[in-house]
């Protein structure tokens, strides 16, 4: 192994353990969220949106692993079964990069309709698992605000982003 | 990754064929908890011990942040708020000297009937740490643990009445199973009818009342507590009153307001084994409670005390 292969790996690695701690910020300012009252059914679900538009408009790529690790400690923190947040991270990155390579036009709009596309099947399927875990079918309130609030915040927190990102440019120039 | 090498299709299919093996691994995962192994639930344990004070730092500004609301909004009705209070003041004085009569006559009577009084329960109050809420599960995670005397299956409740049970315990923290939570089933009664009936989560605002019999006929407003039936939880615990909705089904409101919850205290002195197989008598012991089990509204022979009374 020479010293450019020893410099790339210690590169991927420190950048790993960056996006690891920015998703871990997300995910305990999400958890946060619920002692808003606005937010008592469930909060909004940042970081499929964080995931979504990292991949897509930054060309993030997450590493599996650290997606693995960060849903195991969502799942603890929440208390749910263990894995249940774990596949739907995958499964957002998954169908992301599949959007990603298959429709490369990369406009606002787009982007929300295949937002919405990517986080109802993977909850879907999330959704899924847990009612046959438990065999109960639960109140469809809180999930479907939870769905709700979710594609609601998605295009706040890109205009947001757009914001910042048009005021950096402005800044420079 | 963002990375200075070119992706190569070898390294994509590796990292597809990763990605498949993770979620068969979740998959795995998932199953392996519902069976409730102990070495997942002594993992988990150790790990939200780990993660508690994390949660402390991060629910720190938020905290500072919703109690800056709060105050804003209630300000803006404090007028309104001031006159409510008046007039609640002015009824429950007039409440509380009903009350006050009543519970003489309520000892007296327990004198007479020789009415084997209530044990009183130790309780341990720890802080909540994580807020409920979630779409699969409604718990919250507590800062006392084993530490402090805290097993699993102890019910835990607020001033307002039951929160939930202890699904998991580590060192220094406990996680609660609320009662709105979908997995949660609370034996429960009427307590103006006295008709036994079931209340489980579902993972909403209301709880759904179960194996209620038919011949009920349940009121608005009337309030449920716990029966003590399979001795898992004490008697006499206020859950909440009844609601009816728009299709004309009750449903249950809990008394507690699980958004709110701060402080949550642990029964630890109630030991459910032993109350089920020694000296379990029910919430309202009857006259032969020696014979059998004695619950409330349901005599020794198993049928309701009210038919009793009408025969």
């Amino acid at each position: 192994m020479n010293s450019s292969h020893i410099f790339f790996y210690f590169n991927k690695f420190s950048i790993n353990i960056f996006y690891f701690i920015f998703l871990f910020s997300i995910i305990n300012f999400e958890v946060s969220l619920n002692l808003f009252s606005i937010f008592d059914h469930s909060p909004p679900s940042l970081i499929s949106i964080i995931i979504f538009i990292s991949i897509r408009k930054y060309l993030i790529n997450y590493s599996n692993f650290i997606l693995f690790i960060l849903g195991l400690i969502y799942d603890i923190i929440l208390g749910v079964n263990l894995g249940s947040n774990t596949i739907l991270f995958l499964l957002i990155k998954h169908l992301t990069h599949y959007i990603q390579s298959s429709f490369s036009i990369n406009n606002n709009n787009n982007d929300w309709f295949y937002f919405t596309g990517v986080f109802l099947t993977s909850f879907l399927i999330i959704f899924l698992i847990n009612i046959f875990l438990n065999i109960v079918i639960p109140d469809f309130g809180p999930v479907l605000f939870h769905i709700g609030i979710t594609l609601i915040f998605f295009p706040l927190i890109l205009i947001f982003l757009n914001l910042i990102n048009f005021l950096t440019n402005f800044l420079k120039k | 990754m963002v990375s200075g090498k070119p992706s190569n299709k070898k390294s994509f299919r590796l990292g597809k064929s990763f990605n498949i093996i993770l979620v068969f691994l979740c998959l795995i995962l998932v199953f392996l908890g519902k069976f409730d192994l102990l070495a997942v639930r002594n993992t988990k344990a150790f790990l939200s011990d780990f993660l508690s004070p994390i949660s402390i730092i991060f629910n720190k500004p938020v905290k500072g942040l919703v109690a800056v609301v709060e105050d804003v909004k209630s300000a803006t009705y404090l007028r309104d708020e001031n006159i409510r209070l008046k007039s609640e003041i002015r009824q429950l004085m007039v409440s509380n000297s009903k009350t006050e009569s009543q519970e003489l006559e309520l000892l007296e009577l327990r004198k007479i009937l020789n009415v084997i009084p209530k044990e009183n329960y130790k309780i341990i109050t720890g802080r909540v740490v994580t807020s409920p809420g979630g779409v699969f599960a409604n718990t919250v995670l507590i800062n006392v643990g084993k530490k402090e005397g805290v097993i699993i299956g102890q019910p835990a409740i607020s001033s307002l009445g039951l929160v939930g049970y202890v699904i998991n315990v580590g060192l220094n923290t406990s996680r609660i199973l609320l009662i709105i939570d979908v997995n949660s089933m609370i034996p429960s009664y009427l307590t103006d009818s006295n008709w036994p009936a079931v209340v489980q989560g579902q993972n909403g605002k209301l709880l759904k009342i179960k194996f209620l019999s038919s011949e009920a006929i349940p009121v608005k407003g009337e309030v449920l507590e716990t029966s003590g039936h399979g001795g898992r939880l004490p008697p006499g615990i206020n859950i909440g009153y009844l609601v009816k909705n728009f299709s004309g089904e009750y449903y249950v409101k809990p008394s507690v307001n699980f958004q709110k919850l701060t402080y949550v205290s642990i029964v630890t002195n109630f030991n459910s084994k032993n109350s089920i197989t020694q000296n379990f008598n029910g919430f309202a012991p009857l006259q032969k409670p020696s014979t059998s089990d004695g619950f409330k509204g349901i005599n020794s022979s198993g049928k309701r005390k009210l038919e009793d009374l009408k025969n």
